[in-house]
């Protein structure tokens, strides 16, 4: 009789934290349903908005990028055959300055800003610049 | 707690999760963005920088060719006001100034083999030119490979549409 009575009510500890497991569990469902619909709205303008803000830095480290290599390019296509210090540089200019290096996220910060000179460009803008001064060609 | 009492708190835990998606989304979203216009900045703006460099060389051939130093100043000029952000105006006056800057420049290299015919020098055309740029950028929305190889190709897929 006491065991059957003992069943019947629980202690209002027992309530509680089964209530409060229900709550949990309530609670865990439906902020997921609605985390997952948040995190799938609005997408768009967000994007747009990112898009805008990194393109004028890359287009900067781009035209950067593609004024060391016109300059290598055009000594090269001159003096290549005699100077193999030169085209050797070209060669390994077309392999690090490529976008997937450049751009690697690596050298950004978390929020994709450059903190400080891009080290591979600084590096290679030397380089291109030893060449111009060897042949008297205005620097980068 | 009755129906209504439960049906609320659905809705409010509902309400909290999707706050907080919203911000975790906005965020994401952002960055994702920003990567790709870092892409595709460079991507376009490759091929000028390319001009502009090999002009520079081009010049200190020291050639004296009316012709050729008149097509270099064109270039040199109409580059400069180039405004290099995503703008509306900015991208379809650039997209108007590039075809004139390549056809310009095609047209300094043709002066230039001519005016090489007789030396040992190597022939640049134009189509290797541009060849250059492309092996740095790889095609304007092509894929670019990323070390994280995890990451969804959502940025890909919205570049359609771009």
């Amino acid at each position: 009789m006491l065991n059957t009575w003992g069943d019947v009510w629980a202690s209002d500890s027992d309530i509680e934290t089964e209530g409060s497991q229900d709550l949990v569990k309530l609670r865990e469902k439906h902020n997921k349903r609605g985390y997952l619909d948040g995190i799938v709205s609005s997408k768009e303008e967000k994007l747009q908005e990112g898009f805008n803000d990194g393109f004028p830095t890359g287009a900067k480290l781009g035209r950067q990028v593609g004024a060391i290599m016109g300059i290598l390019l055009g000594l090269c296509t001159r003096f290549g055959n005699e100077d193999e210090e030169l085209s050797k540089a070209y060669l390994d200019a077309q392999k690090e300055l490529r976008i997937n290096k450049v751009l690697s996220k690596s050298i950004f910060d978390q929020n994709f800003d450059l903190q400080k000179k891009h080290p591979l460009i600084t590096k290679w803008t030397d380089i291109a610049n030893i060449y111009c001064e060897k042949y008297h060609v205005s620097p980068v | 707690m009755d129906f209504d009492e439960l049906l609320n708190l659905e809705e409010q835990y509902y309400q909290e999760g999707f706050c907080e998606g919203q911000n975790e989304n906005i965020k994401q979203s952002f960055l994702e963005g920003k990567q790709y216009g870092l892409q595709v900045g460079f991507q376009r703006f490759v091929l000028l920088g390319q001009m502009e460099g090999m002009c520079d060389v081009i010049e200190s051939y020291g050639l004296h060719n009316p012709i050729l130093e008149k097509n270099i100043q064109t270039i040199r000029t109409s580059m400069k006001g180039i405004k290099m952000n995503n703008d509306d105006e900015s991208v379809v006056e650039f997209e108007k100034k590039f075809v004139k800057l390549k056809n310009k420049f095609r047209t300094i290299l043709i002066t230039l083999q001519r005016l090489n015919k007789d030396k040992k020098d190597g022939v640049l055309t134009f189509e290797a030119f541009e060849d250059v740029s492309r092996a740095i950028a790889g095609e304007i929305r092509g894929f670019v490979e990323n070390e994280d190889t995890n990451k969804k190709n959502s940025t890909q897929d919205q570049a359609q549409s771009w």
